[in-house]
């Protein structure tokens, strides 16, 4: 499972294998994602934890799209 | 190998440049008289070597090609047991090579009105579309691709989706191939989906396509094509999505193709600055697979819609070059061509603008019952029409 979440403006978290969506962007939103794969059964319940931290505006599951 | 085919002209019809006027090394001989004099000269001057009697007076003389000559013939007609000598004209199957062969198959054309109109064209326009990829050899996208971004995945449509959505907006006019698009525009192309399904089914490479929507924000693009979606919204995604308004883009994404199974609200399409495109069937009635809601914004045609697949196949689609298939998919591409029409036409038009003049001019069908507005419909059926008469 990826889990896609955004920092709050100034924030710092260290995330391991956290990844910056848009490492490149100078739109501070942007600039903001990030993502993380986990395992499907994340025993450290990643989400959660994201969820929970002050340093974190939103986390949520990677949406899934398919073709219509 | 198969070979594409780069032309639905029949192949039995060389085109009217190359077209033969006489058949080389023939000449038609009527007698007076049977006698052999003519055709001891035609031997011995142009190598006469088989004459066929059509019947009691008439000769078909075969000489040598190139021995056939206007003073050969004035010398075989000086013979006074020879009433004419000509040259055996050409004749040819009265086979029209139509511009586009396989148009009067899209009933989607005639549904939206395309056919009344003079040949739509946003040919300055670029449409971004995310999706399988495209197949950028196909003959009927001859020039119509320009860019391809398949970042981390083969450049090939396995699916063929991306190519059948990028022929309903973009596939050439008068051709001599296949099938007409939309809009005569062009397509910058982002491969958002993997080259291998998950669990039998093709899912979106999520932060690929949250790159993909940001690249087309800066790619000058006037309008996006998402013929895909899911039940889950995505704050992330709504980012990206306000992004591409500001940057001018209008968006138009696929309403979904579960009515039966539960009618669920799918996104893109249910985002605020997003168009949503339902799809009716050749009887201007709602498809019955097509999602319904509040936030459907207008319909299109959807169900058996023709338009061009790769002309190679994959394994995971035997069918190549062109074919009918249906979805909101399908739906959504024709919306978002004339979202590009309207773009050539007023490009100081706001996304709002845009998505205002096109449900502003949809035909209301009967199964509207009069209404200005349905949950099944939106505002009603494209009408190309009415919307370039109208602006």
């Amino acid at each position: 499972m990826k889990i896609q979440f955004k920092l709050r403006d100034g924030a710092n978290l260290d995330v391991p294998g956290a990844v910056q969506l848009f490492p490149d962007e100078r739109d501070p939103e942007l600039a903001a994602l990030y993502v993380v794969e986990v395992p499907d059964d994340d025993p450290a319940d990643t989400l959660g934890e994201l969820k929970r931290s002050s340093a974190v505006e939103f986390a949520e599951p990677e949406a899934e799209r398919r073709l219509h | 190998m198969a070979v594409p085919l780069q032309s639905d002209v029949p192949t039995f019809l060389a085109p009217a440049h190359d077209r033969l006027e006489y058949l080389p090394g023939s000449i038609v001989v009527r007698l007076h008289d049977d006698v052999r004099e003519p055709f001891d000269y035609l031997t011995r001057e142009a190598g006469a070597h088989t004459v066929e009697a059509v019947d009691g007076e008439l000769r078909v003389v075969w000489v040598d090609d190139g021995a056939v000559s206007p003073q050969l013939l004035r010398t075989v007609e000086s013979s006074p047991a020879v009433a004419f000598a000509e040259r055996m004209p050409a004749r040819w199957l009265s086979v029209a090579g139509e511009a586009d062969p396989r148009h009067n198959r899209q009933w989607g054309l005639r549904a939206i009105r395309w056919f009344d109109t003079d040949t739509p064209d946003a040919g300055g326009v670029t449409v971004a579309i995310c999706d399988t990829g495209v197949d950028e050899a196909h003959p009927d996208l001859a020039g119509a691709v320009a860019s391809y971004d398949h970042e981390g995945a083969s450049p090939a449509d396995i699916v063929g989706h991306g190519t059948h959505v990028s022929g309903i907006v973009a596939a050439r006019t008068d051709d001599a191939a296949g099938v007409v698009g939309v809009a005569g525009c062009r397509v910058a192309m982002w491969k958002i989906f993997p080259d291998e399904p998950t669990a039998g089914n093709f899912y979106v490479d999520g932060s690929r396509f949250l790159r993909a929507l940001n690249a087309v924000a800066n790619s000058g693009a006037k309008v996006l094509n998402l013929s895909l979606g899911g039940t889950q919204s995505s704050q992330a995604e709504q980012l990206l999505f306000d992004r591409l308004e500001r940057a001018g883009v209008t968006v138009v994404a696929a309403m979904g193709n579960e009515h039966d199974h539960g009618n669920p609200v799918e996104y893109p399409a249910a985002y605020e600055h997003v168009l949503a495109v339902g799809s009716v069937a050749e009887t201007n009635r709602r498809s019955p697979f097509s999602n319904t809601g509040q936030h459907i914004g207008l319909s299109a045609p959807g169900s058996n819609v023709l338009s061009t697949l790769p002309t190679e196949p994959s394994s995971f689609r035997a069918d190549t070059r062109y074919a009918s298939w249906s979805g909101t998919s399908m739906a959504t591409p024709h919306v978002t061509a004339a979202a590009a029409l309207l773009a050539a036409r007023h490009p100081d038009w706001t996304p709002g603008d845009t998505k205002e003049h096109l449900r502003a001019q949809a035909a209301k069908v009967a199964d509207m019952g009069g209404k200005s507005f349905t949950q099944d419909f939106g505002s009603g059926l494209l009408d190309i029409a009415a919307l370039l008469a109208s602006d």
